[in-house]
């Protein structure tokens, strides 16, 4: 992970109110280059509000957005962020490559090399033939490569990809993963909004869970795991197992023929359980498994409510 | 850097609907509909009116042919004084021999019916038959009556009035009707691009582009912009009709190409252009605050109408362009363009009359394109709902 000392955003305790609904209550992350930063919440958590002060289209009643560009903290420089958001939506009777050219154009990147690299990105997603189509001629995977090339075509510092697996299939995921690996190698810090948690938890460096509007969970992915999950160990052994079932760092403990099932509590670690075990029992296999995000997430947020 | 998103997304806009089949449609059809129905057939008639048409007359009064033939030298009719039998002239007319037969009765002058018999027969020639056989007809139950219908005829004589302004040249008919031409043009114009930008902005907002578009410029570069490159279509589409229009009106109608004046043009254009920017950034605002082109307002389809209101009055202003309550209207702003366009077709408007109607119309745009920017910015990301006024008020307070 190629990360820098310096951030390249910091989000400093944003608020947004709607009328009587106060959806964004007081949040603040940081962003680094060659970050993948996973944006999580449940439905009507606050996040699109959220998403949507960072990228700049409303702006926060309170706090402070700032943006690293040409070495200098700053406002949020449009020109330098990229976004795919949630709510597709390209010009129905435009064709492709003028598409790409126009919000690169946006973007402060010249005609000539706006065209340049849609037609390098319209290859590489195999879209080559597509160029001179209108988008409604393509199909709906093919018209969200077309928006993830908008988003990133003119190379932007930060990028956040809002639900970007919706609506591909295996294979396309496969490739977009493979695709934000290499743009988070290049130095791209990206905020990566998904309801996928497979997804999330392949790509993702830290997450930012947020949950009615207030941040109730941040920081590296496998700290979190560490710190909120309930391990989940299987063990085969031959001996006298009953000292689990007194013991205080085990729960739902599960018997299966030669095999055991249990879970260790929250915050207790697996090495202080290992420490535990009785010398003469002969242990076969043991596996402990990381609690998946998605018990972090569901966990936290029922916690949360 | 924000000048040039706002003309980014204005040579979008104009790009893109340059190329739509809707822009094609619109700038072709739509002056062929007016071609045709409005001017098809008054232009056929202008051709065709130099033809002469042969009428036969069967004269049982006896007293109305001769006189009618004598008034109608130098006209497009030449009168027939026949003896052939009614029945054989109505087989002429049939065969084409012939383009009518006029029967008058014995007992004209109390009937007062006479029959025409004909294929088919202009509107100018029928109107010339009418007008010259019930001055025959009348003059001689004057006469029967002990009057003298020549006196008679100087007594009732019509007064010509010939329209002239002070300090200007002779207002003519063709001038007036080719003003009111341009301007009611220039209004359609107005109007229909307004549409048009209407539907571009629920479209945007129905398929979400508009997301992406506002991560990259301002929500008031993008309303902005977008006004400006609907409103160079709509010029573009205008001036194509203009440019075709007036010469053909020009050739036909032996009208001046420089009927109207640059000086003209030059005030037309500044008010169109006011009166569009007006026009549009409702239009631009309404569609910002709707769900989709179904669920408008009635609130908002009474916006939407305003502009068009100097339409609907047309009549009045031809004529009377100086009544007080219309000259009123032409200073409250939604109205501006429209009444004082016309009223200046018409007529003549004092200088000070265009100048603070100009003054209150600029203070209106800008002051409106500030407030509909800030609808524009929350409506366009407020899915699934139309907003009603009371919910637009609050995000001009809330922005």
């Amino acid at each position: 992970m190629a990360q820098t000392n310096d951030p390249l955003l910091r989000v400093k305790s944003i608020r947004k109110r709607f009328n009587s609904v106060e959806a964004v209550k007081d949040i603040s992350l940081v962003a680094y280059p060659g970050e993948i930063l996973g944006l999580l919440g449940p439905n009507g958590a606050g996040k699109t509000t959220a998403i949507r002060m960072i990228m700049g289209i409303i702006q926060p009643d309170q706090g402070e957005i700032i943006f690293r560009a040409n070495g200098r903290f700053g406002p949020l420089n449009r020109a330098r962020i990229g976004y795919l958001p949630e709510e597709r939506g390209l010009y129905a009777d435009a064709k492709v490559l003028d598409t790409l050219i126009y919000f690169a154009e946006l973007k402060g990147i010249a005609s000539g090399e706006a065209r340049r690299c849609a037609l390098e990105w319209l290859d590489k997603l195999n879209l080559t033939d597509w160029a001179r189509h209108k988008i409604s001629k393509l199909s709906k995977g093919m018209a969200q490569k077309v928006q993830f090339v908008a988003s990133i075509l003119h190379k932007p510092d930060l990028v956040l990809f809002d639900e970007p697996f919706t609506g591909l299939d295996p294979v396309n995921q496969d490739l977009f993963q493979g695709f934000f690996r290499q743009l988070r190698d290049e130095g791209m810090a990206i905020l990566l909004s998904s309801h996928q948690m497979n997804l999330v938890e392949a790509l993702c460096d830290s997450i930012f869970l947020i949950n009615k509007g207030e941040q109730v969970l941040y920081g590296d992915l496998s700290e979190i795991k560490e710190a909120h999950g309930e391990s989940l160990i299987r063990l085969r052994c031959r001996g006298d197992c009953s000292f689990l079932q007194t013991s205080p760092l085990v729960k739902d403990l599960t018997f299966s023929e030669n095999e055991v099932y249990f879970k260790l509590p929250q915050g207790v670690k697996p090495r202080q359980f290992l420490r535990t075990i009785p010398e003469d029992l002969a242990i076969e296999e043991i596996t402990i498994k990381r609690p998946p995000l998605h018990d972090i997430f569901v966990s936290t947020v029922t916690r949360s409510n | 850097m924000k000048n040039n998103d706002l003309f980014k997304v204005a040579k979008w806009e104009l790009r893109q609907n340059l190329m739509t089949k809707q822009f094609l449609v619109m700038t072709v059809v739509i002056p062929l509909m007016i071609g045709f129905f409005g001017g098809i057939p008054i232009l056929i008639e202008y051709l065709t009116g130099d033809q002469i048409r042969q009428i036969a007359i069967v004269d049982e009064s006896g007293f109305i042919s001769a006189e009618l033939a004598r008034r109608l030298v130098d006209t497009p009719v030449q009168l027939l004084l026949s003896d052939i039998p009614p029945n054989e002239l109505l087989l002429q007319v049939e065969a084409g021999d012939i383009d009518g037969v006029l029967f008058i009765g014995r007992k004209v002058l109390t009937t007062n019916f006479v029959h025409l018999h004909v294929r088919d027969i202009g509107m100018l020639v029928m109107n010339e038959l009418q007008r010259e056989l019930t001055s025959i007809i009348t003059e001689q139950r004057l006469a029967q009556a002990g009057h003298d219908p020549v006196k008679i005829r100087e007594l009732t004589a019509e007064v010509v009035m010939i329209p002239k302004l002070v300090g200007a040249e002779e207002l003519g008919f063709a001038a007036i009707g080719v003003s009111i031409g341009v301007v009611v043009v220039l209004m359609i114009g107005t109007m229909l691009s307004g549409g048009m930008l209407l539907q571009s902005v629920i479209k945007e907002k129905d398929n979400r582009v508009v997301e992406l578009v506002m991560s990259s410029v301002s929500s008031r570069d993008f309303m902005t912009g977008k006004i400006l490159g609907h409103g160079a279509t709509s010029l573009i589409q205008i001036a194509i009709w203009i440019a075709i229009g007036l010469p053909i009106a020009s050739h036909y109608f032996d009208i001046p190409l420089d009927i109207v004046t640059w000086s003209q043009w030059i005030i037309y254009l500044i008010y169109f252009v006011l009166g569009y920017l007006l026009t549009a950034t409702l239009y631009a605002t309404m569609g910002a605050a709707m769900k989709d082109a179904q669920s408008g307002s009635q609130i908002q389809a009474i916006v939407g109408m305003l502009p068009a209101v100097p339409l609907f009055i047309l009549s009045v202003i031809i004529a009377s362009p100086d009544l007080l309550w219309v000259r009123i209207m032409g200073f409250i702003p939604p109205f501006t363009p429209g009444i004082m366009l016309l009223r200046m077709a018409v007529g003549r408007v004092l200088w000070w009359e265009i100048a603070l109607s100009l003054i209150l119309l600029v203070g209106f745009v800008y002051l409106l394109m500030r407030l509909a920017a800030k609808i524009f910015q929350t409506g366009m990301l407020m899915y699934g709902k139309s907003a009603n006024l009371a919910e637009m008020w609050r995000w001009v307070k809330s922005a």
